[in-house]
């Protein structure tokens, strides 16, 4: 799977595959990820031009899950006698944020026939902030350009000017949790894929949940309290989360008010409450929450839990398939629980 | 570029030698409300000092500035209660515990924009709640020796031993601090600290600049801000701000962690017979934070509040107060999960104002960017 790899060699394949795509007269720009202002981050970039497909990038600190601007995707007011602009948006996906779409396009927030997915084969993604701290300890800065490789699960990283000079990074520790368990590294329905097609890296039986599984009761609160009382109320979670697009989100909500703008610690715990409820069918285990939240809750555990209740009630993953239908617009007399009355 | 060795000494009334700071804290503990550096989670926050939780030096800055403890993130105005069915309605203002308060170990950047805020709390809107904790408040900082690479307060007026706005600073030198004092305020609570301090070995006046200087050349980011000027309308309706804005996504970190970053919402929390009213950290950066009763919204778009926020830091406040609001804390850029730089943005800025005034047919404005227009733009 991990075989001598260059990211240097998929990024000039995703670039030249995003350029035709730019240049077709149905698609307004493609969202892809674009070099950061220093060496640890990358940032998502919106490419309407095809010479701009050149700025496009690929390497394991793509982190981010763009299907996000989808939903923030303003349509702004136009002169008067134009028409807004409604061609297609393309979007440069790795397997865990292409569920987003499929999820928002089985609860039809998203057509199909709107977007144009540009697959990335993920060999999983690093954590920038470990990585900062590592290449500091091995004395790179934060201003010089890097390139990835892969040679036979080995990650190494060159300056951009002196190629042949590799180093070894360490992984343990690096590599993002959620990668490590990671069945979909590519996604199932795109309209180009860029990399070979890649199969799970792990099966995934919740193992990451044994622990908390195993705490009683009050211990599992306890972890939770605590846990909620270092939020900050920032409301990141929410804002970052590409499933999350009610109108009119509940935990905003004034009139009536639902969950209080104050942060006394109820108001905290009753936020991550409503929103873990509100995950429940629909997270889609992109862990942008997670990597969005300045004081470091780990938000993907909670939901994660929620995945695994709705796996077993109902056999359902969301995000799985665009064919799929959401598990609260179906009935099946099966279903566990019985009826109300 | 400016000159990196600023000159933001103020001659100290006293020096002294503080081997621990946990016994100045824990001695403080009853005539002052102590809050210290504390390591929660993977953060740190300013807290209550406690025993049996050291206090953590072992950082850059805090996650939430130190503005937190006068100006908490939720604050209660009044409560009100409804007596006899409604007969009689009684108001009663927060007890304000009178003990003055000391934050030991904010940074110098923190506490220089605490001298701005105080623009905003003050002079023509005297907001008693701050006023009351700002006035009853000592600022003991802590020098910077590593910076960290987001860190450009050089640029910005101030600097990782910049004394703006502290009533004392601590120098961490060989195994012990060094703490230099510069108001009454911080006379009066180094009297209430004996035996926690002791008069310096030796002379450290050079000693300390000598590690201040070096503080300065750690700086990594420079950025030549201050001299911008611009009038002209052209620069604010330019595509520069929805370049910065495509990829924001609203989720407001940057307002959440910013020192100088003030606005609040007021909201009024009641069941049936009793209440309060509360204020509480808002964003510009949300769309309902500039939502009409009527509906319409000034601001629809994230690019016209992304510009706002830069804005506001860069030339609103240097309208009204005469200083620019930013102090080169470097967290935004930090904490930003789509890499919305600061520094990146000053630099786009002032190279966007150059060029226009040299070439205003350059100018591009976006559609939209016309904020009359409706707010029927989704966020």
């Amino acid at each position: 799977m991990t075989e001598e790899k260059s990211y240097e060699n998929l990024t000039a394949d995703l670039q030249s595959t995003v350029k035709e795509i730019v240049n077709r007269d149905d698609v307004q720009y493609v969202i892809g990820y674009g070099e950061g202002s220093y060496t640890s981050r990358t940032k998502p970039i919106f490419v309407d031009k095809a010479e701009d497909a050149d700025k496009l990038i690929w390497n394991p600190l793509c982190v981010n899950n763009l299907t996000v601007f989808l939903k923030l995707a303003e349509k702004l007011p136009v002169p008067r006698g134009q028409e807004p602009d409604t061609r297609k948006i393309g979007v440069v996906v790795k397997g865990c944020d292409v569920r987003a779409l499929y999820q928002l396009m089985q609860e039809q927030g998203v057509k199909r026939e709107d977007v144009v997915i540009i697959g990335l084969s993920c060999d999983r993604c690093i954590d920038p902030a470990k990585f900062e701290t590592q290449i500091l300890q091995k004395g790179f800065d934060l201003t010089t350009k890097l390139n990835f490789y892969w040679d036979n699960e080995k990650l190494y990283i060159s300056k951009a000017d002196s190629p042949d000079n590799k180093v070894e990074l360490d992984t343990a520790g690096l590599i993002q949790t959620k990668c490590s368990r990671c069945t979909v590294p590519s996604p199932e329905e795109t309209d180009a894929l860029v990399g070979e097609k890649l199969g799970p890296y792990a099966e995934d039986n919740f193992e990451d949940l044994t622990e908390l599984e195993g705490m009683t009761q009050q211990e599992r609160e306890d972890y939770w309290d605590g846990q909620f009382d270092t939020c900050i109320k920032c409301y990141a979670c929410r804002n970052i989360c590409p499933v999350c697009v009610c109108k009119t989100c509940v935990l905003d909500s004034i009139q009536p008010q639902w969950v209080n703008r104050s942060t006394e610690f109820e108001h905290k715990k009753t936020y991550h409450l409503m929103r873990a409820f509100c995950m429940l069918g629909r997270c889609i285990d992109c862990g942008e929450c997670e990597r969005g939240c300045p004081v470091d809750i780990p938000l993907v555990k909670l939901y994660r839990k929620g995945q695994k209740t709705v796996k077993e009630l109902f056999d359902y993953e969301p995000g799985r398939s665009p064919a799929d239908k959401p598990i609260f617009t179906r009935y099946d007399v099966d279903d566990k629980g019985g009826t109300i009355w | 570029m400016v000159d990196k060795t600023i000159n933001t000494q103020i001659s100290p009334l006293k020096r002294l030698k503080i081997d621990n700071i946990n016994d100045l804290a824990r001695k403080l503990t009853g005539s002052y409300r102590v809050y210290v550096p504390t390591l929660m989670e993977s953060k740190i926050h300013f807290k209550q000092f406690t025993e049996g939780k050291p206090i953590s030096w072992e950082f850059s800055n805090s996650l939430k500035p130190a503005k937190e403890v006068i100006f908490p993130q939720t604050e209660e105005m009044f409560q009100y209660k409804m007596l006899n069915g409604g007969a009689d309605i009684t108001v009663e203002s927060p007890k304000y515990d009178d003990n003055p308060s000391v934050i030991i170990g904010i940074r110098p950047c923190d506490a220089h924009a605490m001298t701005k805020t105080d623009h905003n709390f003050g002079g023509e809107f005297n907001d008693p709640y701050y006023q009351k904790k700002r006035k009853n408040t000592v600022l003991i900082g802590m020098a910077c020796d590593e910076p960290d690479f987001n860190c450009f307060c050089t640029s910005m007026g101030g600097g990782p031993y910049s004394r703006i706005g502290l009533d004392a600073i601590l120098v961490k030198i060989r195994d012990f601090f060094a703490i230099e004092i510069f108001t009454e305020k911080g006379m009066k609570l180094i009297e209430q600290a004996e035996g926690t301090h002791q008069e310096v070995p030796e002379d450290l006046e050079e000693t300390i600049s000598k590690q201040e200087d070096s503080a300065n050349d750690k700086i990594q980011r420079h950025v030549d801000i201050e001299s911008v000027e611009f009038e002209s309308l052209n620069v604010f309706e330019d595509k520069l701000w929805s370049s910065i804005a495509e990829r924001c996504i609203g989720c407001g970190i940057c307002v959440f962690v910013c020192p100088t970053c003030r606005c609040f919402d007021i909201q009024d929390e009641a069941s049936s017979t009793k209440g309060r009213r509360i204020r509480t950290w808002d964003t510009c950066q949300f769309p309902e934070y500039t939502v009409h009763g009527s509906g319409y919204n000034p601001r629809p778009a994230r690019t016209h509040r992304v510009r706002n926020r830069l804005l506001c830091r860069l030339k609103y406040t240097n309208e009204k107060f005469g200083v620019g609001y930013c102090t080169g804390c470097g967290r935004c850029t930090t904490y930003c999960p789509v890499n919305i730089d600061i520094v990146e943005c000053y630099e786009q800025f002032k190279d966007r104002v150059e060029t226009l005034s040299k070439s205003p047919e350059e100018a591009c404005t976006e559609p939209g960017a016309d904020k009359s227009k409706s707010a029927e733009v989704e966020h």
